[in-house]
Protein backbone atom coordinates (compact mmCIF):
# COMPACT_ATOMS: atom_id res chain seq x y z
CA UNK A 1 0.00 0.00 0.00
CA UNK A 2 0.90 3.13 -0.86
CA UNK A 3 0.77 5.98 2.18
CA UNK A 4 1.20 9.65 2.76
CA UNK A 5 1.66 10.80 6.39
CA UNK A 6 0.21 14.40 7.50
CA UNK A 7 2.74 14.59 10.43
CA UNK A 8 0.86 17.53 13.07
CA UNK A 9 2.43 17.74 16.24
CA UNK A 10 6.02 19.06 16.86
CA UNK A 11 8.72 16.94 18.46
CA UNK A 12 8.51 16.20 21.94
CA UNK A 13 5.84 18.14 23.00
CA UNK A 14 3.44 14.78 22.24
CA UNK A 15 3.90 11.32 20.69
CA UNK A 16 2.50 11.97 17.51
CA UNK A 17 5.50 12.66 15.55
CA UNK A 18 7.57 9.51 17.05
CA UNK A 19 4.45 7.35 16.21
CA UNK A 20 4.78 8.87 12.74
CA UNK A 21 8.17 8.11 12.89
CA UNK A 22 7.47 4.66 13.88
CA UNK A 23 4.74 3.83 11.40
CA UNK A 24 6.80 5.18 9.00
CA UNK A 25 9.58 2.17 9.50
CA UNK A 26 7.23 -0.16 9.82
CA UNK A 27 5.25 0.38 6.73
CA UNK A 28 8.34 0.72 4.85
CA UNK A 29 9.85 -2.30 6.41
CA UNK A 30 6.38 -4.26 6.01
CA UNK A 31 7.09 -3.40 2.14
CA UNK A 32 4.75 -0.95 1.91
CA UNK A 33 5.79 2.21 0.31
CA UNK A 34 5.49 6.22 1.66
CA UNK A 35 3.85 8.47 -1.35
CA UNK A 36 4.91 11.82 0.93
CA UNK A 37 5.71 13.06 4.43
CA UNK A 38 3.86 16.59 4.59
CA UNK A 39 4.83 18.42 7.95
CA UNK A 40 1.76 20.98 8.84
CA UNK A 41 1.15 22.49 11.32
CA UNK A 42 3.46 22.13 15.15
CA UNK A 43 4.55 19.16 12.94
CA UNK A 44 7.29 21.51 11.33
CA UNK A 45 9.31 21.47 13.79
CA UNK A 46 10.69 18.18 13.27
CA UNK A 47 12.04 19.76 10.18
CA UNK A 48 14.79 21.92 12.35
CA UNK A 49 18.07 21.30 12.33
CA UNK A 50 18.72 23.26 15.64
CA UNK A 51 16.55 20.84 17.98
CA UNK A 52 19.55 19.57 20.35
CA UNK A 53 17.87 16.98 22.80
CA UNK A 54 20.07 15.65 25.40
CA UNK A 55 22.45 12.55 24.54
CA UNK A 56 20.15 10.30 26.58
CA UNK A 57 17.50 11.21 24.22
CA UNK A 58 16.98 10.54 20.77
CA UNK A 59 17.03 13.49 18.00
CA UNK A 60 13.66 13.47 16.37
CA UNK A 61 14.44 15.58 13.45
CA UNK A 62 17.73 13.91 12.59
CA UNK A 63 15.97 10.54 12.60
CA UNK A 64 13.87 11.43 10.35
CA UNK A 65 16.33 13.12 7.71
CA UNK A 66 18.23 9.79 7.97
CA UNK A 67 14.72 7.59 6.99
CA UNK A 68 14.24 9.89 4.26
CA UNK A 69 17.77 9.64 3.07
CA UNK A 70 17.66 6.11 3.39
CA UNK A 71 14.53 5.43 1.56
CA UNK A 72 14.50 8.32 -0.43
CA UNK A 73 11.41 9.52 0.52
CA UNK A 74 9.37 12.71 -0.76
CA UNK A 75 9.28 14.98 2.25
CA UNK A 76 7.21 17.98 2.50
CA UNK A 77 7.39 20.99 4.92
CA UNK A 78 4.46 23.52 4.20
CA UNK A 79 5.60 26.74 3.74
CA UNK A 80 3.18 28.96 5.49
CA UNK A 81 3.18 27.10 8.23
CA UNK A 82 7.26 26.47 8.63
CA UNK A 83 8.03 30.32 7.98
CA UNK A 84 5.76 31.43 10.71
CA UNK A 85 7.33 29.68 13.22
CA UNK A 86 10.70 30.15 12.45
CA UNK A 87 11.89 27.23 10.16
CA UNK A 88 13.11 28.42 6.99
CA UNK A 89 15.18 26.98 4.17
CA UNK A 90 18.38 28.84 2.90
CA UNK A 91 16.22 30.34 0.18
CA UNK A 92 13.64 31.64 2.74
CA UNK A 93 15.80 33.40 5.27
CA UNK A 94 17.69 34.78 2.12
CA UNK A 95 14.63 36.50 0.96
CA UNK A 96 12.97 37.50 4.45
CA UNK A 97 15.89 38.71 5.59
CA UNK A 98 16.63 36.52 8.29
CA UNK A 99 19.73 35.90 9.87
CA UNK A 100 19.91 31.70 9.52
CA UNK A 101 18.25 28.93 7.93
CA UNK A 102 17.52 26.10 9.85
CA UNK A 103 15.62 22.83 7.76
CA UNK A 104 17.31 20.06 7.85
CA UNK A 105 18.03 18.02 5.36
CA UNK A 106 15.85 15.94 2.86
CA UNK A 107 12.91 18.45 3.14
CA UNK A 108 11.28 20.33 0.48
CA UNK A 109 9.73 23.75 1.25
CA UNK A 110 6.33 23.84 -0.82
CA UNK A 111 2.62 24.54 -0.57
CA UNK A 112 -0.65 23.05 0.94
CA UNK A 113 -1.25 21.63 -3.30
CA UNK A 114 1.27 18.92 -2.11
CA UNK A 115 -1.04 17.84 0.69
CA UNK A 116 -3.77 17.64 -1.78
CA UNK A 117 -2.12 15.86 -4.25
CA UNK A 118 -1.16 13.12 -1.13
CA UNK A 119 -4.53 13.30 -0.42
CA UNK A 120 -5.78 12.39 -4.25
CA UNK A 121 -2.80 9.78 -5.35
CA UNK A 122 -1.81 7.85 -1.93
CA UNK A 123 -4.00 4.96 -0.81
CA UNK A 124 -4.51 6.38 2.67
CA UNK A 125 -3.15 9.35 4.42
CA UNK A 126 -2.77 9.24 8.14
CA UNK A 127 -3.26 12.23 10.12
CA UNK A 128 -0.44 11.97 13.38
CA UNK A 129 -1.55 15.32 15.60
CA UNK B 1 8.75 16.22 -4.63
CA UNK B 2 6.93 14.70 -7.32
CA UNK B 3 5.05 16.49 -9.82
CA UNK B 4 1.17 17.31 -9.17
CA UNK B 5 -0.46 14.59 -10.57
CA UNK B 6 -4.12 15.92 -11.03
CA UNK B 7 -5.39 12.97 -13.03
CA UNK B 8 -7.56 11.53 -10.71
CA UNK B 9 -8.75 14.16 -9.22
CA UNK B 10 -12.78 14.02 -10.63
CA UNK B 11 -13.19 10.33 -9.02
CA UNK B 12 -11.37 10.67 -5.85
CA UNK B 13 -12.93 13.29 -2.67
CA UNK B 14 -11.20 14.48 0.37
CA UNK B 15 -13.26 14.84 4.12
CA UNK B 16 -11.32 17.22 6.53
CA UNK B 17 -12.71 16.68 10.30
CA UNK B 18 -12.49 19.62 12.54
CA UNK B 19 -12.21 18.83 15.90
CA UNK B 20 -10.69 21.21 17.83
CA UNK B 21 -12.21 24.94 19.26
CA UNK B 22 -11.45 28.09 17.45
CA UNK B 23 -8.62 29.25 18.95
CA UNK B 24 -6.45 28.33 21.54
CA UNK B 25 -4.91 26.32 18.81
CA UNK B 26 -3.64 26.95 15.49
CA UNK B 27 -5.25 23.51 14.09
CA UNK B 28 -8.59 25.23 12.80
CA UNK B 29 -7.06 27.90 10.80
CA UNK B 30 -4.28 25.52 9.60
CA UNK B 31 -7.19 22.95 9.05
CA UNK B 32 -9.15 25.42 7.28
CA UNK B 33 -6.43 27.03 5.14
CA UNK B 34 -5.91 23.27 3.95
CA UNK B 35 -9.50 22.95 3.22
CA UNK B 36 -9.15 26.34 1.06
CA UNK B 37 -6.36 24.89 -0.68
CA UNK B 38 -8.11 21.52 -1.65
CA UNK B 39 -11.48 23.35 -2.90
CA UNK B 40 -9.10 25.41 -4.78
CA UNK B 41 -7.05 22.47 -6.39
CA UNK B 42 -10.75 21.01 -7.54
CA UNK B 43 -10.65 18.08 -5.54
CA UNK B 44 -14.04 17.12 -4.25
CA UNK B 45 -14.07 18.75 -0.84
CA UNK B 46 -15.99 17.75 2.24
CA UNK B 47 -15.53 19.83 5.78
CA UNK B 48 -17.32 17.68 8.89
CA UNK B 49 -17.26 19.69 12.20
CA UNK B 50 -17.21 17.92 15.16
CA UNK B 51 -16.40 17.48 18.48
CA UNK B 52 -14.89 21.04 19.83
CA UNK B 53 -15.21 22.00 16.33
CA UNK B 54 -18.56 22.57 16.14
CA UNK B 55 -17.30 26.10 18.37
CA UNK B 56 -15.66 26.76 15.17
CA UNK B 57 -19.16 28.01 13.63
CA UNK B 58 -20.86 29.83 16.25
CA UNK B 59 -22.14 32.55 15.72
CA UNK B 60 -21.24 35.69 16.86
CA UNK B 61 -17.98 35.80 17.60
CA UNK B 62 -14.99 38.68 18.44
CA UNK B 63 -12.06 37.28 18.19
CA UNK B 64 -10.10 40.74 17.43
CA UNK B 65 -9.38 41.25 21.22
CA UNK B 66 -7.14 38.06 21.30
CA UNK B 67 -5.33 39.35 17.67
CA UNK B 68 -6.95 36.34 15.86
CA UNK B 69 -8.81 36.06 12.50
CA UNK B 70 -12.13 35.10 13.03
CA UNK B 71 -12.67 31.83 12.54
CA UNK B 72 -16.17 32.02 11.46
CA UNK B 73 -16.11 34.59 8.81
CA UNK B 74 -13.35 32.66 7.55
CA UNK B 75 -15.30 29.58 7.17
CA UNK B 76 -18.33 31.31 5.25
CA UNK B 77 -15.30 32.11 2.91
CA UNK B 78 -15.72 28.07 2.09
CA UNK B 79 -18.43 28.06 -0.24
CA UNK B 80 -15.96 30.40 -2.58
CA UNK B 81 -13.41 27.53 -2.91
CA UNK B 82 -15.67 25.24 -4.28
CA UNK B 83 -15.63 23.08 -0.82
CA UNK B 84 -18.81 20.83 -1.97
CA UNK B 85 -19.84 19.85 1.87
CA UNK B 86 -19.81 21.64 4.95
CA UNK B 87 -21.52 19.19 8.10
CA UNK B 88 -22.06 19.15 11.03
CA UNK B 89 -22.34 16.41 13.58
CA UNK B 90 -25.48 16.51 15.94
CA UNK B 91 -24.70 14.88 18.86
CA UNK B 92 -21.52 17.13 19.04
CA UNK B 93 -23.93 20.43 18.85
CA UNK B 94 -26.66 18.71 21.03
CA UNK B 95 -23.73 17.95 24.01
CA UNK B 96 -22.67 21.73 24.02
CA UNK B 97 -26.65 23.23 24.04
CA UNK B 98 -26.17 24.46 20.33
CA UNK B 99 -28.59 24.35 17.63
CA UNK B 100 -29.10 25.68 13.87
CA UNK B 101 -29.76 29.76 15.39
CA UNK B 102 -25.94 29.33 16.70
CA UNK B 103 -24.31 28.30 13.43
CA UNK B 104 -23.50 30.48 10.13
CA UNK B 105 -22.97 27.69 7.51
CA UNK B 106 -23.25 24.03 7.19
CA UNK B 107 -26.13 21.00 7.51
CA UNK B 108 -26.88 19.78 10.46
CA UNK B 109 -26.37 15.81 9.84
CA UNK B 110 -27.08 12.76 12.60
CA UNK B 111 -25.29 9.67 13.84
CA UNK B 112 -26.02 7.60 11.06
CA UNK B 113 -25.37 10.22 8.20
CA UNK B 114 -21.49 11.23 9.48
CA UNK B 115 -20.66 7.21 9.41
CA UNK B 116 -21.43 7.13 5.97
CA UNK B 117 -19.62 10.28 5.40
CA UNK B 118 -16.54 8.76 7.28
CA UNK B 119 -16.92 5.48 5.33
CA UNK B 120 -17.65 6.60 1.74
CA UNK B 121 -14.42 9.06 1.58
CA UNK B 122 -11.78 8.31 -0.29
CA UNK B 123 -9.07 10.23 2.31
CA UNK B 124 -10.18 11.66 5.72
CA UNK B 125 -8.08 15.00 6.72
CA UNK B 126 -7.91 15.40 10.76
CA UNK B 127 -7.56 18.77 12.44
Amino acid sequence: MNFALLILGPPYSTQASTSALRFARAALGGGHSIYRLFFYHDGVHNASALVSPTQDESNLPQQWSELIALHQLDSVVCIAAATRRGVLSEQDAKRLGKPGANLSLGHEVSGLGQLVDASLNADRVITFG
Amino acid sequence: MAKLNTHKLEDRDVLLVFRHAPYGNALAREGLEAALACGAMGAKTNILYMNEGVWQLLEPQNSKTIGYKNQASMASALALYDVEGIWIDEDSLRQRNLTSVDINAGEIIGRTKVRALLNSSHCILSF
